[in-house]
């Protein structure tokens, strides 16, 4: 199958209207317009090598914006090699004509060329452009091989779980080193040859290893999570052994747990909120810490932001799953209320565990510190279960209802956290008190007696 | 359809219960009413809402208007409707989905307190069934006629007064007809109920007290076995 039939499969596959390719081209001429202006701008103002270096920088930014994008709805790769999966091509081809066909376009042909016009104009060595180039076209193509590397573990079984481990492994691993002080965010002191050269090696090892993933997706067969399904089948035993409840409620937790952790959209959307909590709890540390030279108050936050962040997740968009089914079964709500307002904190204070562990062995804390951050997550935990959510799906506005009670009902609460030093434990105690009345009550008011 | 019962209360009893989504309307003032040992087969052409009145009568829709008890008690008491009922539904297992069939019926030993004689039976069904092998795999790697045979398995397990099947049959090899068939016989001659719904002719029928059909949006006696 040559380039332009392939061209034409993809626009099949992606249901193309023609009236999009005007719209796609004013689009890309704006664009072009706008990036050559600033090349111009920028060579008269900052020099040659600058403005190439930034013009990376743009280019390496805009590309993993769309890469976020993509990522983020994971939609096209999968779905592409599904409808090529049915045809005579194999996987090789499949993947290289995929990057030829995005990347030899008319517009993208026409910025290099315009790009090495201006930079040979300049007295740029012919060299130099063509590294330029070089780089420009492999920041692009990393962008589809990511593309590839996320349909391919989008089609493991776990999705979710595998994706977003990858996630907050390295989130994690850039929390700690942080906090070591081993590694420096900063990426603007690293060369920019070095970034060349990493760039180049990813690309080559993209090329490579593009067609086996091509492949992977192509060939979707059923795997078997064999390894997955036993480790949680051993949690679950454990836990009932550990567990000195009834055996009614036992039975609940432990078939709720095992549940919960071969939901790979439940554990997908768990996993990502510690990923946010620790990029922002390293945004607080490099950005806000310094800035504003107080970095205890900014610890302090990350219970609010643990809260937060799960409530907007968990509460917000996933509130049909926690437990419409055992509905089916005859327990009564208030303890199947109460069996999932157990298992969502008890997965948040393992990460908050996790956190505070680092934070004294960088010795970052003190004990009277840790207890007023665990009053506090214990504080924003209770208020943003007080929230009495339906089990439906909610619209938006619904949602953002909900999230302003939040919002409202914790600023007294964020009020205290900030103002309040950490020697006068009684307040925070009683805060805390407050808040868990307020659980109580609210929990007693606004739960439906379905019973 | 009205049958009118004084004393025990029948297993269903439903009163001018009526459901629409939006303009279209479903059930229209339906009566019906089933006594505790028996037998009954639903009918009906694709559409017509015997799902959706099956899930009324277990409160997994709300009903627009009318009465509906199952065993003397309004759908109000959950806890009630719950331990009484069990569903094995065509298409919908989301609860059992992530588990294993044996891990399942752990769940309900322990939810419905089950006692032990009843779970040693979990290995006879499991072995008459043809599923022996499959009771440690993940419930949603199974076969379609599998997960009904679970789902028999579970409800013989709990032994509910009343025992709703939507499109059992679906799926099922002549054998296992043949024993599900029997299984409600035997669950009649000890005093509980079981309503089914059918697409396949002459399923059902030999064993069904009653066959209804659900047409112009209402029950409708088709044929009374007398025996």
């Amino acid at each position: 199958m040559n380039l332009s039939a392939f061209r034409k499969l993809l626009s099949i596959a992606y249901d193309d209207r023609s009236s999009n390719v005007t719209k796609q081209a004013i689009i890309d001429f704006c664009s072009l317009g706008f990036l050559m202006s600033l090349i111009l701008l920028g060579i008269k103002n900052f020099g040659i090598a600058t403005t190439m270096e930034y013009y990376i920088g743009i280019h390496l930014a805009l590309n993993l914006i769309l890469l976020f994008f993509t990522a983020a709805v994971l939609k096209s790769i999968p779905t592409l090699s599904k409808f090529v999966g049915s045809m005579p091509i194999k996987p090789a081809a499949y993947f290289y004509k995929v990057y030829l066909v995005s990347s030899l376009k008319f517009f993208i042909l026409l910025e290099y060329l315009i790009a090495a016009l201006i930079l040979l104009w300049n007295d740029t060595s012919l060299k130099t452009v063509i590294i330029f180039v070089i780089l420009l076209e492999a920041i692009r193509f990393l962008r589809l091989y990511f593309e590839f590397l996320f349909g391919f573990l989008k089609s493991l079984p776990g999705l979710s779980i595998w994706f977003s481990i990858l996630f907050f492994s390295c989130s994690a691993l850039l929390y700690v080193l942080n906090k070591k002080q081993m590694l420096s965010l900063s990426i603007f002191q690293y060369s920019p040859s070095v970034a060349a050269y990493i760039i180049i090696i990813l690309t080559i090892l993209g090329l490579l290893t593009g067609p086996l993933l091509a492949a992977q997706q192509m060939n979707q067969f059923s795997r078997n999570a064999m390894l997955y399904f036993y480790f949680t089948s051993k949690l679950m035993k454990l836990s009932t052994r550990i567990l000195y409840l009834n055996k009614h409620t036992k039975a609940m937790l432990t078939t709720h747990i095992t549940r919960l952790l071969r939901n790979s959209d439940y554990m997908g959307r768990i996993i990502r909120i510690f990923t946010v909590v620790t990029l922002l709890s390293c945004f607080n540390d490099v950005v806000l810490a310094p800035f504003f030279n107080m970095p205890k108050a900014a610890f302090v936050d990350i219970p609010y932001m643990i809260c937060l962040v799960t409530f907007l997740t968990l509460q917000l968009e996933y509130p049909i799953f926690k437990n419409s089914y055992l509905d089916e079964f005859p327990i009564t709500t208030r303890k199947i209320n109460l069996i999932i307002d157990l298992i969502d904190a008890y997965i948040l204070v393992l990460f908050l565990i996790f956190l505070m562990l680092i934070e004294f062995a960088t010795g970052n804390n003190a004990i009277q510190m840790t207890g007023v951050i665990f009053l506090s997550f214990f504080s924003f935990y209770f208020i943003s279960r007080s929230i009495s959510i339906p089990q439906k799906k909610l619209s938006n506005i619904n949602k953002l209802f909900y999230y302003f009670q939040f919002f409202i009902l914790s600023i007294p609460l964020k009020i205290v956290m900030d103002n309040v030093p950490a020697s006068k434990w009684h307040v925070h105690l009683t805060v805390f008190f407050a808040c868990l009345s307020l659980y109580c009550i609210r929990r007693k008011i606004f739960i439906r007696k379905r019973d | 359809m009205s049958m009118n019962t004084t004393s025990p209360p029948p297993l269903i009893d439903v009163r001018n219960v009526s459901k629409s989504f939006g303009k279209k309307l479903v059930l229209n003032k339906i009566n019906f009413a089933m006594p505790a040992p028996s037998i009954y087969v639903l009918k009906g052409a694709n559409g017509v809402g015997k799902s959706v009145f099956l899930k009324c009568l277990l409160q997994y829709e709300r009903i627009d208007a009318g009465i509906i008890e199952i065993a003397g008690n309004p759908l109000s008491d959950r806890i009630s409707l719950r331990s009484n009922t069990f569903f094995i539904s065509s298409d919908h297992q989301q609860f059992i989905e992530l588990l294993t069939p044996n891990e399942f019926f752990q769940f309900l030993k322990e939810i419905y307190m089950i006692p032990f004689e009843r779970i040693e039976q979990v290995s006879h069904l499991a072995e008459d069934l043809n599923v022996l092998t499959e009771l440690n795999t993940l419930f949603s790697k199974l076969s379609f006629g599998t997960k009904k045979k679970i789902q028999f398995i579970a409800a013989m397990l709990i032994c509910p007064k009343l025992l709703i099947c939507d499109e059992i049959y679906e799926g099922l090899d002549t054998d296992a007809v043949l024993f599900i068939q029997q299984a409600y016989q035997h669950r009649k001659l000890q005093g509980m109920g079981t309503l089914l719904t059918t697409h396949i002719r002459d399923y059902g029928e030999e064993v069904a007290d009653l066959i209804f059909e659900l047409f112009n949006n209402g029950i409708h006696v088709v044929k009374e076995n007398i025996t």
